[in-house]
């Protein structure tokens, strides 16, 4: 396994992730020794701490299941997919209903 | 008996094997804190680290002195000019990045069927599908770009981007003198001629950490 493969699994561990998000909230907990001035490897693995947080989110809020995480491609795909905003393009209302709508507001 | 013993050692190895997994990730982990790589060569300490503002502007002078070398040596070509003479040849360089853009418009199309298969909870053998048409497409690409950097691998640009590579693990190397690291080697040209198993190890740990410019 190279290392960037390695990164990524430490990035998609409990530990990592946990790590992450209380990072986000205490700013005396840091992830790196130094602020400033990031390396590759330190990138790659705050990019897959970014990656695995929003896929880890859609889990629990049940927008896709576990099965997500079995391999790569399905968490690559999933991310994509979302990325292209697919995801609210099913949810949004079509056009024609929001004018119905701001239609009727006028009316009140 | 005889079969406990077999089931007792290969228990024994797979804990050996998570152990040097785990061993393998907290090594990792620590790279991604401090930015140092240690180790032995020959009885001498060395450790590679994160270029400082000092060193790439040395990495900006030397990969300067080279372009301008590289540009008056008649035998090295362009990009372009490589491109050009295998066209004649008969090799098109644009066929290849038109099936790389093929492959990719397909993998992204099958990406987003598979994604929305997902979000959907669909069948496992859907999912199946697509993944290994993924897979598939993933491998086609990659002999593609092997294939493209193999033929432009002489070209003055890709002389450079090794030599480049170079200089950063020259840069970014240091030795244990005396209780404190200081740089391994005076010049690029001493680092050039150290033995290869430095030099191989060097350039591996330095790329690891700073990026490949």
């Amino acid at each position: 396994m190279n290392i960037d493969n390695r990164i990524k699994q430490i990035a998609k561990s409990q530990e990592h992730q946990s790590l992450f998000s209380i990072s986000k909230e205490l700013s005396n907990i840091k992830l790196f020794y130094n602020d400033t001035d990031l390396s590759r490897l330190q990138m790659i693995y705050i990019s897959y701490l970014f990656y695995y947080h929003n896929i880890y989110m859609d889990i629990d809020m049940k927008k896709v299941s576990k099965r997500v995480l079995d391999n790569e491609i399905f968490e690559d795909a999933y991310s994509i997919w979302k990325k292209e905003g697919k995801e609210d393009n099913t949810s949004k209302p079509k056009k024609d209903i929001s004018l119905v709508f701001s239609r009727s507001k006028k009316r009140k | 008996m005889e079969n406990q013993e077999v089931m007792r050692m290969e228990e024994a190895k797979k804990i050996s094997e998570e152990l040097n997994e785990k061993y393998e990730i907290d090594r990792v982990a620590g790279l991604i804190k401090d930015n140092k790589i240690a180790f032995t060569h020959k009885e001498d300490e060395y450790r590679v680290r994160l270029l400082t503002q000092k060193d790439k502007d040395d990495l900006d002078m030397l990969r300067r002195k080279k372009f301008g070398q590289l540009l008056q040596d008649k035998d090295i070509l362009l990009e372009k000019d490589l491109i050009k003479i295998y066209k004649e040849r008969g090799i098109d360089i644009s066929e290849i990045d038109d099936k790389i853009n093929k492959i990719n418009t397909e993998m992204h199309s099958k990406q987003l069927k598979l994604g929305e298969s997902l979000s959907k909870d669909s069948d496992k053998s859907i999912l199946n599908t697509y993944k290994n048409e993924i897979k598939d497409l993933i491998n086609q690409k990659g002999a593609l770009y092997l294939q493209k950097s193999g033929l432009l691998e002489f070209s003055l640009e890709k002389q450079l981007e090794y030599f480049t590579i170079k200089i950063i693990s020259y840069l970014s190397l240091q030795i244990k003198k005396d209780e404190i690291f200081i740089r391994a080697f005076d010049d690029i040209d001493k680092f050039l001629n150290a033995d290869d198993e430095l030099i191989e190890k060097t350039v591996s740990y330095s790329l690891t950490i700073n990026y490949q410019i």
